[in-house]
């Protein structure tokens, strides 16, 4: 067998026991599981906010995925921004975007793969599970040093899940979305 | 009575016209007064000399108590040196929370910090200089494992500093002090502020004044 290829298989290996730790941890006190997240949900939600990128924006559909992924999990969300007098053409703005995480010796808590240096001007991002809540934060400085930092709580719910999303910059929350999403089979 | 109306109309365009002549100087002025109000907003948010700051400081401050924290307010005496290092700032500083007003009882707590911030090359804040190991010489740090970020900037005459720290549980921290320099130089207005997962949970307010430094 070449060096190569066990290395390969080892580095397989223990991406698997990772995986196989983050999964099967123990629920801290009453933490979900990670895999009770894990679907595919759809739903609406409303905006409130001073942000001017979303002046006269109330209404947003959501799409969200969380899944497995090789070494943790990954999570896809979709917004459709549309005026609340537009239901019928309601493609005003989409926005799309993913990040995948990994654990990290903290338990309950998850780096993202491509978490970057934050006072090089890259995001840094992770999340946390806190009872039945999974929160992933995203973090960034913009050229001034001001901070801005969003973060999307989302908690099991009967149906699907609730999401509560924040922006805040330099201490100021400039905008807030909350939503129900269902579960999409 | 068409012709009236024939007649009336190009009067009516001519009055809509004269009117809208004689508002176009109010409206340029208005324009004109708009773009000064942003000419002045940005020279007001035109960052000062960091120069300026440095010098030693005396005064002190008051933790104002956040609703339903059930906290009591505190009076905290502040010491604070800003001085140049390189290209960017030292500053040192010592807090004393005094017991019921007074600093020569049992309780009294003491705490002093320095720290030296270099300029960033690329963007317009500090960045904390990175302590050098005699060994292992710098190593990176991870946030997300607890180690502390710090940056500092000067926005008008205020000197911000703002450290995050991501809790054992993924909680977040941000904290900030915000040193505003006086127009005549003598002192400092001190804010502090912390940022605990989305809502703001402690503030305090001070002020200390340019001192002499003996040696």
């Amino acid at each position: 067998m070449s060096t190569t290829r066990t290395l390969r298989i080892g580095a397989v290996l223990v991406a698997a026991l990772a995986l196989g730790a983050a999964l099967l941890r123990p629920a801290a006190a009453d933490e979900a599981p990670l895999s009770a997240f894990f679907g595919t949900y759809v739903g609406a939600g409303v905006t409130t906010g001073e942000d001017r990128t979303y002046l006269g924006v109330t209404l947003r559909d959501l799409d969200v995925r969380i899944q497995q992924s090789a070494s943790g999990f990954s999570v896809k969300w979709t917004t459709v921004l549309r005026h609340e007098d537009d239901a019928g053409n309601p493609h005003q703005l989409r926005k799309s975007a993913t990040r995948t995480f990994a654990p990290t010796d903290r338990p309950d808590v998850y780096k993202a793969v491509r978490s970057g240096k934050l006072l090089d001007g890259e995001e840094i991002a992770w999340a946390r599970i806190k009872g039945q809540a999974l929160t992933v934060y995203l973090m960034t400085l913009d050229n001034a040093g001001r901070y801005h930092i969003q973060s999307y709580e989302r908690t099991l719910s009967e149906t699907g899940i609730d999401l509560a999303f924040s922006h805040t910059r330099d201490g100021d929350r400039i905008r807030t979305v909350t939503g129900k999403l269902k579960r999409h089979e | 009575m068409s012709r009236v109306r024939n007649i009336r109309f190009p009067r009516l365009f001519l009055a809509a016209g004269l009117g809208l002549a004689a508002l176009l100087p109010v409206a340029l002025g208005w324009v004109g007064l708009a773009a000064s109000a942003q000419a002045g907003e940005a020279l007001a948010e035109k960052a000062i000399e960091l120069r300026s700051f440095f010098g030693t400081y005396v005064g002190g401050a008051q933790m104002a108590p956040m609703p339903g924290s059930g906290e009591t307010a505190q009076h905290r005496d502040l010491d604070v040196v800003i001085e140049p290092f390189k290209d960017g700032f030292r500053i040192v500083w010592v807090t004393v929370t005094r017991v019921d007003g007074r600093r020569d009882v049992a309780g009294v707590r003491r705490q002093a910090s320095e720290q030296v911030f270099e300029r960033d090359g690329k963007h317009d804040y500090f960045r904390l200089a990175r302590k050098v190991h005699m060994f292992r010489g710098t190593t990176d740090i991870d946030v997300i494992a607890g180690d502390p970020v710090l940056w500092a900037r000067i926005v008008g005459r205020t000197l911000s500093i703002h450290q995050l720290t991501i809790d054992a549980d993924g909680t977040y921290l941000v904290q900030t002090y915000r040193r505003t320099l006086a127009a005549d130089g003598a002192s400092l207005e001190i804010d502090f502020e912390r940022l605990h997962n989305n809502a703001i949970d402690r503030r305090v307010s001070g002020r200390v004044v340019r001192v002499r430094d003996e040696p």
